[in-house]
């Protein structure tokens, strides 16, 4: 039996339009392209799609509910497993994970893009009555509190509210969502999407989210202890990894943290906004990662917008030390920045910052090539002696990951950690009463997170209702 | 009523209750903002969004509070677009965001020898819960303020019921603006042997302080301030070299070493968007309709009162 090639086609915007504006770039595809894309699906007896999403959504069921036109059941259970479905069906990485494990694509063929269709069916639920609230557990008077509005932070305070919990949740910034709202910017994840997926865990009821909030500042841990039954942690790994390099102090030189803040949150493009960003000609954003396609494409649109203002040659590039196989960004995403004409040096690290009057004015790279293998199996990359050369920059961005943040850390109760991640059990940390999940444990991704989220409401049920036993300490020194 | 979290999120936070104007262009207000007196402490500052989304964050010193009204006290000197916009706000409006209390606390103990502190214009504001806590704390202090007419000397009353001031004027000889610090205040602080500086004033100040206080050999802590995006340490925006060492001013700050710190290049940072904010500083000054009656208020003080 042959399987029919995918039909699917996802409506993306015209590279040289797209670069003008900052509307998503990729669109929905129709009600009869995703049912034909689930009718593809084998129902294979391996799973194996299944095994490969961090959450377990099952897949083959919710295929089966889209072939037979039953979007509120589909929907409905793919919520139930992924509450931020419209979110992930974004910015997860699928071709390494649902996509990876198809069967279909064994045999060197299109595999089922259930990406695709988890986003068609956000948008059919839109355009049928929006969200349905799951059935609420009685409230049974306890009362949880959340540190951190991202995706670990929202997942948990619906499961908790689900299961008869009150929830307030606390934000240090003015807004919710935490890196989905600050971090990726309006053309892959829109704000609406955030906005409405933060009203529909709100309009359970019971959950209540403070804004401008600081735990460790305006209130302390230990006063949460005492009005709150239980705390979860999902602050998120906030502390960007520094450059390490001569001259990174020089204006022009920043986090992709901040540049993504000050576009995403304070629209620091717009004019309009009181915020500004540096002016530039050609943005380097050093790393290889989806923060660094996000810092690297946001360049391009700011420099499109300016392209009156700036009448010399302007350019935006990522610089990448291994192969561009290596890069852990989504592949869409670097398919969109080369079809942005993003320009791509990869095997290349930098090794000084160039400045002039304290201000960036160059960079200086290596040529790398690949050598012995790092305790992850990827090669580690090493410096070709004598190969170095200037790039012609003046804004970098170093987008090399983050690390949670030790200021959040040190609040906490007597936690195991590990290279400055909090160990977490099953979502316990080693301090009875305090839950972790997310980025502070060493998620990586939205979707990771969401998982951690439930697991966490999981635990934080089964302990107060007596159910869990805290988990002994060595096992956190164990898992070390 | 008991002062706790679930009481204290009851409660409205960033609502402005009182506005004086102290001297042309600065003006003090008092916010009611409970849930930051909670735990603020002398040293700690608050990132304030003025009217709307479109505001920046602006780091302010919390210059007072008092715990049993629930009210913070911030000093306003209107030079950038951020401070503009927060001075035309008036009684009864709610700042768009208020985070706070931020930073890293003042170590308040007993010190070995006087303290003085250099201040200058209003750099009285940040200074003032310090000195009243190492009042508290017993310590000995002289307080040098130095400041371009009479009347920008705000919070006279206040800073004498704890120390006696010495008032530097601007008058083009013995007080001289435009250098770094001026004569008088640098002969004071060669002269007599002083252990302890407590410097908040122009980045030009701290600067010049930090020259005399280095070679001196006393102890210099100044108050500094940079571009602060959302004061957690997550952009680091507001970084800042200290012996060599990278640190972020809204984390380890507001008060940094200041013989170490590398005055330089925190210049160099917060002038680089300078032009950016000055084209956005005329436009608003042309098109805001709150500005222009601010400015109607402005000159009926600078031509009535005082």
């Amino acid at each position: 039996m042959t399987i029919a090639k995918s039909t699917i086609i996802v409506p993306t915007q015209d590279p040289a339009i797209r670069i003008g504006n900052w509307n998503q770039v990729e669109g929905c595809i129709s009600h009869k392209e995703a049912r034909e894309e689930a009718n593809r699906c084998l129902t294979c007896p391996a799973h194996s799609c299944e095994r490969g999403c961090p959450v377990g959504i099952p897949i083959h069921t919710i295929l089966e509910y889209v072939k037979r036109g039953w979007m509120r059941k589909a929907v409905n259970l793919a919520r139930w497993y992924n509450l931020l479905l419209a979110i992930t069906s974004l910015v997860c990485p699928q071709s390494e994970q649902c996509e990876a494990g198809c069967v279909i694509k064994k045999s060197e063929n299109d595999p089922i893009f259930f990406g695709a269709i988890e986003r068609y069916l956000y948008e059919w639920e839109c355009a049928n009555g929006g969200p349905q609230i799951p059935a609420l557990a009685k409230e049974n008077g306890k009362c949880v509190a959340i540190v951190g509005s991202g995706p670990a932070g929202l997942t948990a305070a619906a499961f908790l509210r689900v299961t008869g919990y009150r929830v307030d949740i606390f934000e240090a910034l003015p807004v919710p969502g935490g890196v989905l709202w600050c971090g990726i910017p309006e053309f892959r994840l829109p704000k609406k999407i955030v906005k409405n997926e933060v009203a529909f865990i709100k309009s359970f009821g019971g959950i209540k989210i403070y804004t401008s909030t600081s735990i460790g500042k305006r209130f302390t841990v230990s006063e949460l202890r005492k009005e709150y039954d239980a705390i979860f942690f999902a602050t998120g790994a906030g502390k960007p990894i520094p450059l390490g390099i001569p001259g990174e102090d020089a204006f022009g030189v920043m986090s992709a943290n901040q540049w993504l803040f000050s576009i995403n949150f304070l629209h620091a493009n717009d004019p309009k906004y009181e915020t500004h960003i540096p002016e530039f000609k050609n943005i380097a954003v050093i790393g290889g990662g989806n923060v660094a396609m996000d810092s690297v494409r946001a360049g391009k649109r700011v420099l499109t917008e300016k392209i009156q203002e700036v009448l010399a040659e302007t350019s935006a590039g990522i610089i990448y030390r291994r192969e561009e196989e290596s890069m852990p960004a989504r592949v869409q995403e670097i398919n969109h920045g080369k079809e942005e004409n993003m320009k791509l040096l990869t095997q290349v690290a930098p090794v000084r910052i160039i400045s002039t009057n304290g201000r960036v004015s160059g960079l200086e790279c290596v040529k790398t090539e690949p050598g012995k293998p790092d305790a992850s199996g990827r090669r580690s990359p090493v410096i070709v002696e004598g190969s170095n050369f200037i790039v012609d920059t003046d804004l970098v961005i170093s987008a090399l990951g983050n690390k949670p943040n030790p200021a959040v850390i040190e609040q906490m109760g007597d936690v195991v950690t590990d290279r400055g991640y909090v160990v977490a059990v099953n979502g316990c940390t080693s301090e009875p009463g305090e839950f972790v999940g997310g980025d502070l444990s060493g998620g990586g991704t939205v979707i990771r997170a969401t998982g951690d989220g439930k697991i966490a409401a999981r635990a934080i049920h089964l302990w107060l209702s007596g159910q869990l036993p805290w988990p002994e300490k060595e096992k956190f020194i164990n898992k070390k | 009523m008991e002062r706790n979290i679930h009481n204290l999120l009851k409660e409205p936070c960033g609502v402005i209750t009182a506005k004086k104007q102290l001297a042309p262009l600065i003006y003090e207000f008092t916010v009611y903002a409970p849930a930051i007196v909670h735990n603020a402490k002398p040293g700690q500052f608050v990132i304030v969004y003025a009217r709307d989304e479109m505001s920046k964050p602006i780091p302010l010193t919390i210059a007072d509070f008092d715990e049993e009204l629930g009210t913070i006290t911030l000093v306003v000197q209107a030079v950038k677009t951020g401070t503009m916009k927060l001075v035309t706000m008036n009684v009864g409006d709610t700042f768009y965001s208020i985070q706070g209390p931020l930073g890293h606390p003042s170590e308040i103990k007993q010190y070995d020898g006087t303290i003085v502190f250099v201040i200058g214009g209003v750099g009285v504001a940040p200074a003032f819960p310090v000195l009243r806590a190492l009042h508290e704390a017993g310590n000995q202090m002289r307080f040098l303020v130095g400041v371009r007419s009479r009347e920008l000397f705000i919070w006279e009353e206040k800073i004498k019921k704890y120390v006696a001031p010495d008032v530097f004027i601007e008058d083009g000889i013995k007080v001289k603006f435009g250098e770094l610090v001026s004569p008088v205040i640098r002969k004071i602080l060669i002269d007599e042997k002083i252990s302890h500086v407590f410097v908040a004033g122009p980045l030009d100040m701290m600067n010049g302080t930090a020259e005399i206080t280095r070679k001196g050999g006393a102890k210099n802590t100044s108050s500094a301030i940079s571009h602060m995006l959302d004061g957690t340490g997550m952009c680091g925006g507001c970084q800042c070299n200290v012996g060599n060492e990278t640190i972020l001013l809204c984390q380890k700050g507001p008060e940094i070493d200041g013989n170490l710190a590398d005055w330089t290049l925190l210049r160099t940072r917060l002038n680089g968007l300078k032009k950016q904010e000055d084209k956005y500083l005329s436009e608003f000054k042309a098109n805001d309709p709150l500005y222009q009656v601010f400015l109607k208020q402005e000159k009926m003080f600078q031509g009535g009162a005082q």
